[in-house]
């Protein structure tokens, strides 16, 4: 084990990371097209960072990358210090956890909720030992009954409540929230980054958040990366980056932003 | 550019041809031993060795398998041990009955398939869709030969319209060719019905009659295009299908196609004869799916585009 | 195809009647079943009894027959009613064999090459390809030729004629399934693959499995009859329905019935398992084409 350096604190380091797809054009010619383009994040412990862009801008393979399932072509990812091997082991596997997009799709529909939580039991004893179900439950603010239904018989914000459940249970290093909010409406949506927040302040839970939404980006995320075509823009504190952005893309960005005057998004700073 | 892709179909067609061929060379020879299955079970050890040297059958399996192939190269499909004649000449031969067989079969199975459809999709829940559909579960559940024999029964044995069998001419097309059409008919017309049905529903038609066209103007032209590209693949599926179902009606109506030449084959016992058939069914069966192949990216653009 | 359905009208009466209850559909197979397998116990003669003075006999309502015959006798004198409930057994034990047998094959690669990708999948593409492009009772004309005419044989022959529709669907539905989240969080909590495929991924395309393997019994069963009407399936004394129908071809003339009634037996074995295929394909797809 190396000595410990300060860059190690962080729960997640990437560096000069690049990701490549191989296009085969209708011309028969193959061209190499990259979806991310040496690019360095940094999350330190208990933070929650935000990554925002556009359809393509490459945040969405970012975070793939970063949840080791999909291979970089260059660059490094460190998950607290370790960087990120070929074949993962189960316990390398479990420092990175993914929350996704499509909460009814997260879920094996075959499978209740409570024997997706035993399974995870099985394959990892000793990590989640330390919460039983219903204590996992409560922490993300479910009830016990949920652990009987098949993830068809409960709604969208309490399937992506379970999504977070799981992750935490493996007690992951970071977790990577893949546009977790997305597909919610709007008051759910509220209710799951209100989780998430309280699960930073209370546990100390760090976050890569993935996202479109600069308004949701603004409310939760206390750092930010701006992506555009595979390359970060701009970077700093999400207040900061959103409130007085110096790069020209993101001043579009936030200024194509419809803007209700009295944004309850405002008040909870 | 279509260039490129019609090679890469060519390509996947002769790499699917070779596997299949091998397939079959390797099949027939692992189930057993040729030798023994042409000369009974009370062939001696010499007889049996004669014929092994007769068929190449000592030689090792990779040396055989070169000639094999090598001889298929140039088009020499062996030779039969009962004829004494070149098995693709004896193919060749039969081959066109089989081939008259087929098309008429087929071209009954669009000509009443098609039409059926279109009526049931455009009557859906009415009388014709129910007969239809019935009529379709039917046909792909009754065994063909089975009802060819039926058939026999009644339109030629009982009410003497139709001769019983061989090919003696347009009259002997007919109880054969209807047979081997059911299951082809059965499919066309399940699968037209649908494709209609779906289109009918479609936005863009909806939007084609709130525009104020004809209604029979609306079917023919744009329905029936849409659904002509799914019914193309299903000919093309079902012709490969109708080898198969080929060999048993051509038993029951002693109808002398490449069917036949396989079952008089096994009979004999003629091995090579045997082997020459399966590969000459396979690469029919290619021929035909690369044509389906290309005409399909011929046809529709957005599989051209699309797939990749 | 995705034309989206406007109407508000989705479902036509004729889906409707399709949709019809499952379990109502099962009841001729699995009559067929009881009869295969309670066959000693049932009070017919004996279905090898040959008896020559009897022979063909026309079934009960045509003129000569009677009702000690019901469906009349063979060239034999052999009682055709008994030989149908005898070959329920085989045909039956035949149809699941041939199609398990070509299912668990099917089955393993059609998810290998589904969840793999890469190499793999373009190995088994091609041999699906290649085993599809083989017209299938030539193939296995050329098999028993050569092998013989015994039960394995033919259960492989049968393995190897059915294997490759399964793989090509279970194949695509596994491409699919491959890309839903729940899968790649799966993945993320660390469960290996074999467990994956066989925990996850089997139980959520079983439904599409089960329709495949209810439509490839009607496959299996009517290759095993057109293998044995050319005389190359089940070998006599053992009885089968595609037996009996070869026995019939010299009769066709004089004894319609020595063929008629098996024929018949096997269409309507093969109707209930269309009708349940189809009726489980709408249960566990609606939305699906039927084809």
């Amino acid at each position: 084990m190396e000595a410990l350096q300060p860059e190690s604190a962080n729960a997640l380091d990437v560096r000069h990371l690049s990701v490549a797809f191989t296009n085969r054009t209708s011309r028969g010619r193959r061209r190499a097209f990259r979806a991310v383009d040496d690019v360095s994040i940094a999350v330190g412990r208990g933070e929650i960072v935000g990554i925002v862009g556009e359809s393509g801008s490459g945040k969405s393979t970012l975070a793939m990358s970063v949840a080791g399932l999909r291979r970089p072509t260059e660059g490094e990812i460190r998950v607290a210090g370790e960087p990120l091997a070929r074949t993962m082991s189960r316990s390398q596997r479990a420092a990175v956890q993914v929350v996704f997009q499509d909460p009814l799709n997260s879920l094996d529909p075959r499978q209740s909720i409570g024997s997706g939580l035993a399974e995870l039991r099985t394959l990892h004893p000793d990590r989640t030992r330390w919460a039983t179900d219903e204590e996992i439950l409560a922490r993300v603010g479910l009830p016990t009954e949920v652990l009987n239904r098949l993830p068809r018989q409960i709604s969208g914000g309490q399937a992506q409540r379970v999504s977070i459940a799981r992750a935490l249970l493996l007690r992951p290093e970071i977790v990577v929230a893949d546009e977790p909010t997305s597909a919610l409406d709007v008051l759910v949506q509220a209710q799951i980054l209100k989780l998430l927040r309280e699960l930073q302040e209370r546990d100390n839970l760090t976050i890569l958040m993935i996202s479109h939404n600069l308004a949701v980006v603004e409310a939760v995320c206390d750092r930010v990366y701006v992506m555009l075509n595979g390359r970060v823009v701009e970077e700093g504190a999400s207040r900061q980056v959103l409130g007085d952005p110096q790069n020209a893309y993101t001043q579009r960005l936030v200024r194509s932003l419809p803007r209700l005057p009295d944004s309850a998004w405002r008040e909870e700073s | 550019m279509i260039g490129i892709r019609l090679a890469a179909i060519l390509g996947r067609a002769a790499a699917t041809l070779l596997l299949a061929v091998t397939i079959a060379f390797l099949l027939t020879r692992i189930s057993g031993d040729p030798a023994r299955a042409m000369l009974g079970d009370n062939a001696t050890a010499d007889q049996l060795s004669t014929m092994h040297a007769q068929l190449g059958l000592d030689r090792p399996l990779v040396a055989q398998y070169l000639s094999f192939i090598g001889d298929l190269a140039r088009g020499d499909l062996g030779t039969s041990l009962r004829y004494g004649e070149a098995n693709l000449d004896l193919i060749v031969d039969r081959s066109t009955y089989s081939v008259q067989l087929a098309s008429v079969a087929i071209v009954i199975a669009v000509l009443l398939g098609v039409p059926l459809g279109v009526i049931a999709a455009l009557r859906e829940g009415g009388l014709v869709d129910r007969v239809a559909s019935a009529a379709a579960l039917l046909g792909q559940s009754i065994p063909l030969f089975w009802l060819g024999q039926m058939l026999v029964l009644l339109f030629a044995v009982n009410w003497g319209l139709l001769p019983a069998g061989q090919a003696t001419g347009v009259s002997s097309l007919v109880l054969p060719a209807i047979t081997l059409a059911m299951l082809p008919l059965a499919h066309i017309a399940r699968l037209t019905r649908s494709g209609m049905s779906e289109v009918m529903r479609s936005a863009f038609v909806m939007a084609a009659r709130a525009r104020g066209l004809p209604s029979w103007r609306i079917v023919l032209v744009h329905a029936l295009r849409s659904a002509a590209l799914p019914v193309v693949t299903v000919v093309g599926l079902q012709l490969g299908v109708l080898i198969s179902s080929a060999v048993a009606v051509e038993l029951v109506f002693a109808w002398p196609g490449l069917g036949s030449l396989a079952t008089e084959a096994v009979e004999r016992r003629d091995f090579p004869l045997v082997q020459a058939v399966v590969v000459a069914g396979a690469a029919a069966l290619v021929l035909i799916n690369l044509t389906v192949d290309i005409l399909y990216t011929v046809i529709d653009p957005r599989v051209r585009d699309g797939r990749s | 195809m995705t034309s989206q359905p406007v109407s508000g009208r989705l479902r036509s009466r004729s889906a409707k009647l399709r949709a019809a209850p499952v379990g109502a559909l099962a009841i001729p197979v699995v009559v067929i079943a009881i009869v295969a397998v309670t066959y000693p116990l049932l009070p017919l003669s004996d279905a090898g009894a040959q008896s020559l003075a009897d022979g063909l006999r026309p079934p009960a309502w045509a003129r000569g027959g009677s009702w000690a015959h019901p469906l009349g006798t063979d060239q034999l004198g052999r009682d055709v009613l008994a030989r149908l409930a005898a070959g329920a057994r085989l045909t039956l034990v035949i149809a699941l064999l041939g199609t398990i047998a070509s299912a668990i094959p099917g089955i393993m690669l059609g998810m290998l090459a589904g969840y793999k990708g890469g190499c793999v999948d373009a190995v088994i593409s091609r041999l699906v390809d290649a085993q599809l492009a083989l017209p299938y009772l030539l193939l296995a004309i050329g098999i028993q030729s050569v092998g013989g005419r015994s039960l394995t044989v033919l259960i492989l022959v049968l393995a190897l004629i059915g294997w490759a529709p399964f793989t090509r669907v279970v194949r695509a539905e596994v491409l699919s399934l491959r890309t839903r989240p729940f899968v790649l969080g799966l993945r993320c909590a660390g469960v290996s693959t074999p467990r994956l495929l066989m925990r996850h991924i089997l139980p959520n395309i079983a439904g599409t499995v089960l329709v495949m393997a209810t439509l490839q019994i009607g496959t299996v069963i009517l290759a095993e009859s057109a293998l044995s009407f050319l005389g190359l399936g089940v070998v006599s004394p053992q009885i089968s329905w595609g037996t009996m129908l070869a026995e019939g071809r010299d009769t066709l003339v004089h004894g319609w019935w020595v063929a008629a009634v098996p024929g018949a037996a096997i269409s309507l074995l093969l109707l209930s398992t269309n009708l349940l295929g189809d009726a489980l394909r709408t249960r566990f797809d609606p939305g699906n084409k039927e084809f």
